[in-house]
């Protein structure tokens, strides 16, 4: 077992410098950003977009820049990189290269939860939601580690448990979607990830839990990189495993189910960016987690801007995009991995 | 000698009992199931008494009416969808030799609604789709469109999920499932939401439901029920022999690919036209098979007969719980046979050899 699955792990590119290579990224990503804050129904010049970011533009696009698109690039970043991040830990932990946030139930869970929050109590403020929907998350994982528990946790099972638990909690976001037909068409597009009408009201809401789990999972990055060596000689070297594994699993709920409770499941973001970011920098985790985390950024950031310019005014949810792009890269990745 | 041939004959007679037994018994609850379904719903007074008069001495009333034009073309919708979902399991288990193979994981329904959502957007108008008629089949509506749908989708699964190059883990093969789906499931939100009109019609109708159907939704799916019915029956021992393994199929004569490929069309037939009257229901196809083999064995003779009976009960149960969710406001079935089934699946998981 573990000699096949170890093999996705290894990454036989030759690394140069893996730092330079994330640099690289940040530089893409920072004008992905420039790009996309100018894109979209009402086209703003690349050189007007900086000055009204900073503060010196001519007025005219202050509002929607500042109102409308800033927030949600602002949330296409934190979001991108809470799924990415989300992914790389349950994929380190789980050493399953076929775990992702979708696969072991988090996002049906957290989407469940928020759902009924969102449209139960409408009235409960915003600044609840991470909690509700990590609440919801941690449900559906610790159900789906339970169900597939049995003399350890083997790949396959995860994920056909992890594929069942997903359907009966989507069948619940199903229900409430139907049984409320007010938000309908929102709650299509909540539905399918989108990064649509979101405000700096949400952003602040999310962003700080983003920050102290992100921060949390670097501070967690060499006992990260001791597990992948495999259980026995984690515990050689020291680790506690148990708790070392438990402690990973929870922060990669609480990043993915926060991100699921502002906008929904962007498909495959995290599974595909830890692969991805693995391919560019190793597994070493201290280097690996920032740059799974830009790669997830970059991602999401790609899908909402292609969603915004495809045909405006009509917008294309960016979970819409990324599944498009991710179901066939997961097959991909199933053909990789054909040794289990 | 003689003690041999007679306890050959008492088995043989002992296992037709417990066939009978199995009909009997699940065809009654299919009967009770159909009843309690065109009796109960958010009007009073339709009782079974109603059923039976409005058979044989249909009077007008609107107690009439209602079994006649409502209660009773619903009923009927979802145990063929049921019967439909479950013949397709079936085949689809009997040909891919997997058992977590089903309409719902294996692509087909997704595939199906795709192609079902982007006939009805603007490209393809469905005003024209469903004014084409032809004689004996009814209303031909947009069931060729959900047939294209399924082989799409089922195909896709097919050949990525590696069947075809004789790799047969299931699971890869599921896996491989739900990411097409996902895919297939995707673009159809894409669809949606660009040509956004009829939205709500649409988000329902892809829940899975079989309310508000008429007489001409059964009209479209009975045949196609048949047409699946008779191809399991014609494909039938040759199942058996390629549950026994593909070289012993092939050894006793069987061309596998001509199974695979009558096969095939059945599934896409049955599948494909239940999704279009009633949308992705899922996990029919994948737990009828199952439970069928655990009351009457593999012998898919006999399962052909029980499979369609039982999907159709369970369809029709789950009906008539999906009214009780919300009353008197309906909910659409397939986030019942969802509740149902996904724990079910888990049971399967838990259970069978699959993850070696």
């Amino acid at each position: 077992m573990t000699a096949t699955t170890r093999t996705a792990f290894d990454s036989d590119t030759r690394i140069q410098n893996p730092w330079t290579k994330l640099y690289i990224l940040l530089t893409i990503a920072i004008a992905l950003t420039v790009y996309s804050i100018g894109a979209g129904a009402i086209r703003v010049p690349v050189w007007e977009t900086v000055r009204t970011v900073f503060g010196m533009g001519t007025g005219e696009f202050d509002y929607i820049i500042q109102q409308y698109r800033m927030p949600r690039i602002a949330m296409a970043w934190i979001v991108g990189a809470g799924f990415a991040v989300s992914g790389t830990m349950i994929q380190g932990v789980i050493r399953n290269p076929l775990a992702s946030p979708e696969i072991i139930g988090i996002t049906a869970g957290a989407g469940l939860a928020s759902a009924v929050l969102l449209l139960g109590m409408p009235e409960v403020s915003v600044q609840l939601l991470p909690f509700v929907s990590f609440l919801g998350g941690l449900i559906a994982a610790a159900l789906v580690y339970v169900l597939a528990f049995k003399r350890g946790i083997s790949p396959t099972r995860l994920a056909l448990v992890g594929i069942a638990v997903s359907a009966v909690f989507t069948s619940g976001i199903d229900y409430l979607m139907t049984s409320f037909p007010i938000q309908l068409d929102m709650a299509l597009i909540w539905l399918a990830g989108s990064l649509w009408a979101r405000s700096w009201e949400q952003f602040i809401a999310i962003a700080p839990w983003i920050f102290i789990m992100f921060t949390g999972c670097l501070m967690m990055a060499h006992k990260l990189d001791v597990l992948a060596l495999g259980d026995e000689q984690a515990i050689g070297l020291g680790v506690r495993v148990e708790p070392t594994r438990l402690l990973a699993l929870a922060m990669a709920v609480a990043l993915a189910g926060a991100s699921v409770a502002v906008c929904g499941t962007i498909g495959f973001v995290g599974l595909m960016a830890p692969h991805m970011a693995r391919r560019l920098v190793g597994g070493q985790h201290h280097i690996l987690l920032p740059t799974a985390a830009l790669v997830g950024t970059l991602l999401v950031l790609t899908a909402d801007t292609l969603g915004r310019i495809i045909s405006p005014p009509v917008e294309i949810p960016a979970g819409v995009i990324t599944s498009i792009v991710g179901g066939p890269y997961f097959i991909y990745l199933l053909y990789r991995h054909r040794g289990w | 000698m003689t003690n041999a041939t007679n306890s050959m004959d008492n088995r043989r007679a002992y296992r037709r009992l417990h066939y009978l037994r199995a009909f009997v018994i699940s065809g009654v609850v299919l009967i009770i199931g159909l009843l309690l379904s065109t009796t109960i719903g958010a009007v009073e007074g339709v009782d079974a008494k109603v059923f039976f008069l409005s058979l044989f001495q249909y009077d007008g009333s609107v107690e009439h009416l209602i079994m006649r034009t409502l209660r009773m073309p619903r009923a009927a919708l979802g145990a063929l969808v049921g019967a439909n979902l479950a013949i397709a399991g079936l085949l689809m288990q009997g040909i891919s030799r997997n058992p977590l193979a089903s309409p719902g994981i294996f692509g087909v329904n997704a595939g199906a609604s795709l192609f079902v959502a982007l006939a009805f957007t603007s490209i393809y108008g469905a005003p024209m789709v469903s004014s084409i008629t032809i004689p004996f089949f009814g209303p031909l509506g947009i069931v060729p469109v959900a047939f294209l749908g399924a082989a799409f989708g089922g195909i896709l699964v097919y050949f990525l999920g590696g069947v075809a190059s004789g790799r047969v883990n299931p699971v890869r093969l599921v896996l491989a499932g739900v990411a097409v789906s996902t895919l297939l499931a995707s673009l159809m939100k894409g669809t949606i939401i660009l040509q956004d009109e009829n939205t709500d019609s649409l988000v329902y109708w892809l829940a899975g439901a079989v309310d508000g159907s008429d007489w001409n939704d059964v009209r479209t799916i009975l045949p196609w029920t048949m047409v699946g019915l008779g191809i399991t029956a014609y494909l039938a021992i040759s199942l058996n022999l390629l549950a026994l393994g593909e070289d012993v199929a092939v050894g006793l004569g069987r061309n596998i690919h001509v199974i695979r490929t009558i096969g095939g069309l059945g599934i896409i037939c049955v599948a494909g036209s239940a999704v279009a009257v009633a949308g992705p229901i899922t996990f029919v196809g994948l737990i009828v098979p199952h439970i069928c083999r655990r009351l009457i064995g593999v012998d898919h003779r006999v399962l052909l007969v029980l499979a369609p009976v039982l999907g159709a009960a369970m369809m029709v149960y789950s009906d008539i719980l999906a009214r009780f969710i919300a009353f008197p406001f309906e909910s659409p079935v397939g986030i019942v046979t969802a509740l149902v089934g996904g724990p079910y699946f888990l049971y399967l998981t838990q259970r069978a050899r699959i993850d070696r």
